[in-house]
């Protein structure tokens, strides 16, 4: 399943950011790097599609998280995509 | 540990190192080939890199593309390109599973009873010979801002040089003819002056009826990345909803659909009043001018006096009536461009070009940067985005709009054919001087029957999807597809809502599965090379077209020979030798892109907009043209236009210098245009607005991105956003379905209340990306008057409760 590298811009809002960072940190599939100006890289490492799926909205949702970037994606073991519906 | 394991801890490093260099902006951390070195060394040697430009959006980002065994298997932000640094948006990162749908067409197929049956390539050339065969200048291309440069070049010399036929247009008609007419306008060139370093600079950035934080979120998250680093960077967006944009703006404006043309009367009447306009910028540079009788492209001249009394009934409290945006707000804006210590860029997209008075807004808004003097210094510029990777390298310049020719030139002007004539060696009097049909006319006109004088009988659609974003698609398609004698050949990577209209369709190879380059928002011409084979007997759009040319040589259509008997598309190797390209098997034994760029390049010197040769952009991450080459092999690109400190083609001495300017004098123009009302406004039967437009998921049609998972779950279905107090009156909560009517049609949609954007009372917000659910059977073809784009932005629509809960049409 694909390994992503991503980098996170965090609210400017305390309360928001320290919110966003807990959760981060208590996802086991996220691993937290070394902010830096405001941005926080992470990589993202899922067993199946329903948990990419999973992890995914939520960080889309997230109220810290302002922006999501990707720096890398690695999916050389996904097959071929099915269609949606 | 095992090797699964094994191999994905090895990976997580490296896609930590990847994140952690993009997130401390160190580009320095890349190899020569914009790679994390990191990165390189944990996936592989068996996994090959190559750069290549994203294929969504039209902001240009660059990808570093991970080949393994004729697969995409990774892809990464490249650390060396300008535009994205490292980094990519949701799209950029799918764009590599978007070649890999299970239901990615894979042969030719002609329509028998009803049905698409299997047909060889062989016989869909001789198909399309007999088409053009049946009248040339009844057959039509229409393509797309997603034609590369070297496609689009071959198809605009199909038609005009081969067909002799101008009915060659682009869905950039849909999107940013606006842009190109007001730029014409105002500075007698098209495209932007300034470039993405402007967003570095800026102490104001203004988004006009734009939404960056969606559509091009690389460029926003540049700004958004200035602010983490402690700069004040003051963010207004002045739109007609609340948007991802809108929550990181300091000051949100909203006004009523179309009066975006008074705020900018509101600013320019300020800046006269205030006495803070620039006298000594627009002494130097500027002349006014205001519509003519009957309205042209490039009016009457104005006198100053003339100009100032016209602005005068624009007072903020009279903007306040026309608009709804609070008078304070239009004195906030009055008084930032009347500042000569900050430096203000203004951005937009569709929200001003999709509108039936674009060209008149888009001439108002460089007007107002004109008379404050806000142009021509990094961080000073009025900048239009597109939303195609090459609206602008292929679209604008290539100039595969009915009107023009290669390189900004106009079928109209004789001497401007003859230059064509040369560059392609055709006999004299070849290419017709008539314009052809623009894209709403060239489907009107497939939607009418031969005996009521409808012309055109066969459209060929390369790169684009009509069947879903073809505005009130009762009248401009469905006629067509009813008629027998109506014929539509469609190029595609997957089925869409036109390939079921199509009665041939023929597969195509998509992105990094063959060569192309595209050119940017900022004039930035970029390269790639193909990487991976294309599925089954799908083959390049560029082969396509000369294969067809080919085919008709052969049957000995005169078009397609030149004045020495050559075939139109003749190519040699090192050798001298000629080279098939017609046959497939032969296509990739030359660099057919670098043949045709070549040969294209002449043009580009017409109208200062240079181009260097092919191999340069091999190199780079892309140029931006004006490239000169300021000594032997060394050549420069252009990041201020107009401006004497960078652009080489400003006279010696000054400063600014606008050198087409449509008035002779190097002046641009300044615009006085007067509000109107747009042609269709809620009234009692249809009580709201309609506004339609993307959402960040999805790009544009949805045709690629609702087959990659991820994106197609994070915004499965199209829906309509609604105001919590309009739900409450119509006694609908999320999720329900509601009924959509407009005079030209209905569609019943789920029901989103403060969901991604939130629009004012009186007014809902439909995407287009769904192609089960069309809302242009519902949106409205009127259009502005000089470019011919539609407005899908304003319409009066009735929204009424449903007891059913299926949405559909």
């Amino acid at each position: 399943m694909p390994v992503l590298g991503a980098v996170l811009t965090l609210s400017d809002q305390v309360e928001l950011r320290s919110a966003a960072l807990a959760y981060l940190a208590g996802e086991p599939r996220i691993e937290l790097g070394i902010a830096a100006r405001g941005r926080q890289p992470i990589v993202l490492s899922t067993d199946s599609r329903a948990q990419d799926k999973a992890l995914w909205r939520s960080l889309e949702t997230l109220g810290g998280i302002t922006h999501i970037e990707l720096a890398f994606a690695d999916f050389s073991d996904l097959q071929n995509e099915e269609t949606p519906s | 540990m095992t090797i699964d394991t094994d191999r994905r801890t090895f990976l997580k490093i490296g896609a930590m190192a990847a994140a952690t260099a993009a997130a401390a902006g160190t580009p320095s951390d890349a190899d020569a080939t914009g790679l994390d070195p990191e990165l390189r060394k944990r996936m592989g040697a068996g996994v090959t890199w190559d750069k290549a430009p994203c294929r969504f959006c039209g902001t240009g980002c660059h990808v570093q593309v991970g080949v393994k065994n004729d697969k995409v298997v990774a892809i990464a932000g490249d650390k060396l390109a300008d535009v994205n640094k490292g980094l990519l948006c949701v799209k950029g990162y799918h764009v590599g599973l978007a070649l890999y749908g299970e239901d990615r067409l894979r042969q030719p197929m002609l329509r028998v009873n009803g049905e698409l049956q299997p047909i060889s390539w062989d016989k869909a050339l001789d198909i399309i010979a007999e088409r053009v065969e049946l009248d040339p200048k009844g057959f039509a291309y229409y393509g797309s801002g997603q034609w590369t440069i070297p496609e689009g070049y071959a198809a605009q010399k199909f038609m005009k040089g081969g067909l002799t036929s101008n009915h060659i247009d682009p869905n950039a008609r849909l999107c940013m003819a606006s842009a190109v007419t007001g730029f014409l306008a105002a500075y007698g060139v098209d495209e932007p002056a300034g470039c993405y370093e402007d967003l570095d600079k800026a102490d104001v950035v203004i988004m006009w009826g734009n939404n960056p934080a969606e559509m091009h979120p690389v460029l926003f998250s540049r700004i958004i990345d200035r602010r983490s680093r402690g700069q004040e960077v003051t963010l207004i967006d002045i739109g007609t909803r609340r948007t991802r944009t809108t929550a990181h703006c300091q000051h949100y404006l909203e006004f009523k659909p179309q009066s975006d043309l008074a705020i900018a009367n509101g600013i320019a009447h300020l800046l006269l009043a205030n006495g803070t306009w620039d006298k000594e910028f627009v002494d130097a540079n500027c002349s006014f001018r205001t519509d003519s009788e009957p309205r042209g492209l490039f009016g009457d001249a104005m006198s100053f006096e003339d100009y100032k009394a016209a602005m005068a009934e624009y007072t903020p409290e009279r903007v306040e009536q026309i608009s709804g945006v609070p008078a304070k707000d239009i004195r906030m804006l009055g008084d930032l461009f009347g500042r000569k210590d900050i430096r203000i860029t203004s951005l937009w997209c569709m929200g001003m070009n999709q509108h039936t008075e674009g060209t008149a807004i888009n001439t108002l808004v460089h007007g107002i940067h004109l008379l404050s003097g806000h142009f021509g210094k990094p961080g000073d510029a009025p900048t239009s985005l597109t939303g195609q990777p090459s609206a602008c390298g292929t679209a604008r310049e290539v100039g595969t709009l009915a009107h023009l020719l290669p390189g900004g030139r106009l079928v109209a002007k004789e001497p401007h054919r003859k230059d064509a004539e040369e560059y392609w060696n055709l006999p004299a009097g070849r290419i017709d001087g008539k314009p052809g049909f623009h894209t709403l006319k060239m489907f009107e006109d497939w939607c009418t029957p031969k005996s009521k004088g409808g012309s055109i009988h066969t459209i060929w659609v390369q790169v684009t999807n009509p069947g879903q974003t073809m505005p009130n698609r009762n009248k401009l398609l469905e006629p067509g597809v009813k008629d027998p004698n109506k014929f539509m050949i469609v190029s595609e990577v997957y089925p869409t809502a036109t390939t079921e209209i199509a009665d041939l369709v023929l597969p195509s190879a998509m992105w990094v599965e063959k060569n192309g380059m595209f050119g940017n928002s900022e004039r930035r011409t970029q390269q790639w090379f193909r990487m991976v084979k294309p599925p089954g007997d799908a083959r390049d759009d560029c082969w396509q077209t000369i294969a067809v040319a080919k085919r008709l040589f052969d049957r000995g259509f005169a078009g397609m020979k030149d004045k020495d008997g050559k075939f139109l598309f003749h190519i040699e190797d090192d050798s001298g030798k000629a080279v098939p390209i017609w046959n497939w098997s032969n296509y990739y034994d030359v660099n057919v892109d670098k043949h045709l760029f070549e040969e294209y390049r002449l043009f580009s010197r017409l109208k200062h907009k240079d181009l260097a040769p092919y191999d340069e952009y091999v190199k780079a991450r892309g140029m931006r043209w004006p490239v000169v080459e300021t000594e032997p092999g060394v050549w420069r690109e252009t990041k201020f236009r107009f401006s004497g400190f960078d652009d080489p083609y400003v006279a010696e001495g000054r400063a600014i210098d606008f050198y087409h300017s449509t008035t002779g004098d190097s002046r641009a123009q300044i615009w006085f245009r007067k509000y109107t009302d747009p042609p269709e406004m809620p009234d009692a039967e249809y009580p709201m607005w309609l506004c339609t437009g993307r959402v960040l998921e999805h790009w544009h049609s949805g045709t690629m991105t609702r087959r990659v998972p991820q994106l197609a779950r994070a915004m499965p279905q199209g829906y309509v956003e609604l105001n919590r107090d309009d739900a409450a009156e119509l006694s609908v909560d999320n999720g329900e379905v509601v009924r959509l009517t407009t005079r030209r049609g209905t569609l019943d949609l789920p029901v989103w209340i403060d969901g991604r954007g939130a629009p004012p009372r009186g007014s809902v917000f439909v995407p287009f990306f769904d192609e089960r659910l069309l809302i242009n059977f519902l949106t409205l073809d009127a259009h502005d008057p000089f470019s011919k784009q539609p407005d899908y932005k304003k319409c009066a629509v009735k929204v009424s409760k449903l007891s059913k809960t299926t949405a559909g049409r």
